[in-house]
């Protein structure tokens, strides 16, 4: 198990086994000099291979609960200082027009055909309009969730076929959120939370749904 | 002349029910021999669909892009086409046989070749199979990797991979049959041949600023303005 599955296996099976849980602010991040320049299509495979294996491993657990608690927060809580960063939107943007429509086929063997019309729909919008929605982004990544337990395709190109989506969801969080406060963007981070934990049952359906039964 | 036609008649029916007399059993064994087929081709069609089923074979096919093609050609899921082919390999097999108890020689001699080449046929069939696999299996692992590196033309890089390892498929079932083996063989390798020539061709000649721009990607000139004109280009995952 990479490292960030190893995280992610950790916290889900402390939840999983009732152990206390609070959170803590422990400072910006520090990676390992050999994490950095990793490519995103690995991390993403690592990273989101690992949630939806820990999501088949413990769905006894959560298919039955509803709801959410706040946890208890210790140590001093600060806002992280943000290094600015200059993004190419124009080239992200194009990439990603040009990357689904050559994944359509692919795409087509994951996504529902109105999630995928929707992302169709996005990427006709202007760059200056470029907006994916919570809504419509929830509803990819529980797509990509159902899709990789009922094993639509390989696991590991159902993976990869994330990443462009994933690099239009931040763009069009960046567009969104350029000049917003970091305390806006914490905001806008529990918003987000609360669209994945409102299309719950979205997601339950279409996880105990028959593999490509109701598509 | 009257008793002659009539005792002529007399012989020719007679031979003829005999004749009748002898082929009926025949007939009646070649009926037989086919409804007997047919509900033993139908177990096993049912036997094979739970096999497939037992070791997810819907799964797999999925998984190697089998059942998109197939749903996309009209046809059944891949268990159900393979159980399918069972049965009716297995009652054109009783078919055979029926018409071999008939005691035709002729029949007899053309029902016997075509036993001998079933084995071979099967092979082929499996060679065919397997290779639809690899090919839409290879084929999409190409589409995602030139995607995700941005490069220009990833459905033709994948359709190329795919053409590649169908052709080299459909070379080995028609060469497992043995049919115009050397003409298969020749073609093969005519047409691979001049695919890779074309290919290094158009590479060289008309892809030299692709192939500076690739290199330039593989091994990057540690010049801090290129570092920062890719850092523009990609969203770091960390």
């Amino acid at each position: 198990m990479t490292t960030y599955g190893l995280e992610l296996w950790m916290t889900t099976t402390a939840v999983v086994d009732g152990f206390k849980m609070s959170e803590s602010f422990l400072g910006p991040r520090i990676q390992p000099a050999a994490q950095f320049g990793q490519d995103l299509t690995g991390t993403i495979r690592q990273v989101v291979g690992a949630l939806f294996k820990c999501l088949e491993m413990h769905e006894s657990y959560w298919l039955q609960r509803t709801g959410s608690e706040a946890l208890p927060t210790f140590g001093f809580q600060y806002d992280v200082a943000l290094e600015p960063l200059k993004l190419n939107m124009k080239s992200i943007l194009d990439n990603f027009r040009s990357n689904v429509e050559q994944l359509v086929p692919v795409l087509e063997s994951i996504l529902t055909p109105a999630t995928l019309a929707d992302i169709q729909k996005m990427v006709a919008l202007p760059d200056r309009q470029f907006r994916c929605p919570d809504e419509l982004w929830v509803k990819t990544i529980y797509e990509f969730a159902a899709a990789y337990h009922h094993s639509a395709i390989n696991r590991d190109h159902l993976l990869q076929a994330l990443t462009p989506l994933y690099r239009a969801r931040v763009s069009s969080f960046i567009l969104e959120n350029a000049k917003a406060p970091v305390a806006k963007l914490d905001e806008r981070f529990d918003e987000l939370g609360q669209v994945f934990e409102s299309q719950k049952p979205y997601l339950i359906d279409r996880w105990s749904a028959k593999a490509g039964g109701d598509r | 002349m009257k008793d002659v036609v009539l005792r002529s008649l007399n012989e020719t029916f007679g031979k003829f029910g005999d004749m009748l007399l002898q082929f009926l059993p025949h007939l009646l064994v070649m009926l037989i021999i086919f409804v007997v087929g047919w509900f033993v081709a139908i177990v096993l069609k049912f036997l094979t669909r739970r096999i497939f089923a037992f070791v997810s074979v819907s799964r797999l096919s999925k998984d190697a892009g089998i059942s998109q093609i197939l749903s996309k050609a009209d046809l059944p899921p891949a268990g159900e086409l393979f159980s399918s082919l069972v049965f009716w390999v297995v009652w054109f097999g009783f078919l055979l046989i029926g018409v071999d108890a008939l005691g035709v020689p002729e029949l007899q001699l053309e029902v016997g070749k075509f036993f001998l080449f079933l084995p071979q046929i099967f092979v082929a069939l499996l060679v065919l199979f397997g290779g639809l696999l690899a090919a839409n299996f290879f084929s999409r692992a190409a589409l995602l990797a030139a995607v995700n590196a941005n490069l220009p033309s990833a459905r033709a890089i994948s359709g190329f991979v795919r053409f590649i390892i169908i052709l080299l498929t459909v070379a080995m079932a028609l060469e497992q049959i043995a049919l115009a083996r050397s003409t298969v063989l020749i073609t093969f390798a005519i047409a691979f041949g001049a695919i890779m020539l074309a290919l290094a061709i158009a590479f060289g000649s008309g892809g030299r600023d692709a192939a500076h721009r690739m290199l330039d990607r593989m091994f990057p000139p540690p010049e801090p303005q290129k570092e920062e004109r890719a850092k523009q280009e990609e969203i770091s995952p960390l």
